[in-house]
């Protein structure tokens, strides 16, 4: 008994899309390769560039620390004024009642927390300007 | 004369003192000044950096746009 043959469809049927400037295309997938390579190389200078920015960042700041060290010292060298003995007693008067104001909300207040490095630098700032203040009264 | 702008006097030891530790602080101000001008220059060199990486993609996606028009163009 004869079986009818079926047709097998062909395996290797394959399409193709003409490109017109092949070179062209060779030439910009090329071009693009080289910039795709730069953009890496912009990658690892912006990273080398950090790290040097860090540590000079790092330096000043240990600079920046020895002033503010060296500050301090020299105004410790320098003679020493009582600047509530400048001030007015009116304001001596406000000052204590302000304080007794404040001793009062700090009671109601809940435990403080741990104070920021900024929040630090800021209380120290707010203290010179009080300092300058007085000064210039 | 301002009761507050009497003249001060300096005990001699503590005006040499001051003296030494004025000059350390100049030294130290020329440090952080030299410092500060680096850190100036290396933002500069990394915005360039990021400017010509900038470019880089720019280049890349014109030329991708090239690319599909050459594969697609036929559809």
């Amino acid at each position: 008994m004869k079986m009818a043959k079926k047709e097998q469809p062909q395996e290797d049927e394959s399409y193709f899309v003409a490109i017109k400037s092949p070179l062209e295309v060779r030439k910009q997938l090329l071009e693009s390769s080289k910039n795709s390579i730069h953009c890496l190389q912009n990658y690892q200078r912006i990273l080398l560039i950090r790290q040097k920015k860090q540590k000079e960042i790092a330096d000043m700041k240990e600079s920046v620390k020895e002033l503010i060290y060296l500050n301090k010292k020299l105004n410790e060298k320098l003679p020493k004024y009582k600047v509530e003995l400048m001030q007015e007693p009116k304001e001596e008067k406000l000052e204590v009642k302000n304080l007794k104001a404040k001793k009062s909300v700090k009671q109601a207040k809940t435990p403080a927390r741990e104070k920021t490095e900024l929040e630090k630098l800021e209380d120290s700032l707010s203290s010179i300007e009080n300092k300058l203040q007085n000064l210039n009264k | 004369m301002n009761d507050k702008n009497v003249p001060v006097f300096v005990k001699i030891n503590d005006y040499k003192d001051i003296l030494d530790i004025v000059d350390v602080m100049k030294q130290k101000l020329k440090e952080t000044k030299v410092s500060l001008e680096r850190i100036k220059s290396l933002k500069q060199e990394e915005d360039q950096e990021i400017i010509d990486w900038e470019k880089n993609i720019a280049e890349i996606t014109k030329r991708l746009s090239y690319i599909d028009a050459a594969f697609f163009e036929n559809e």
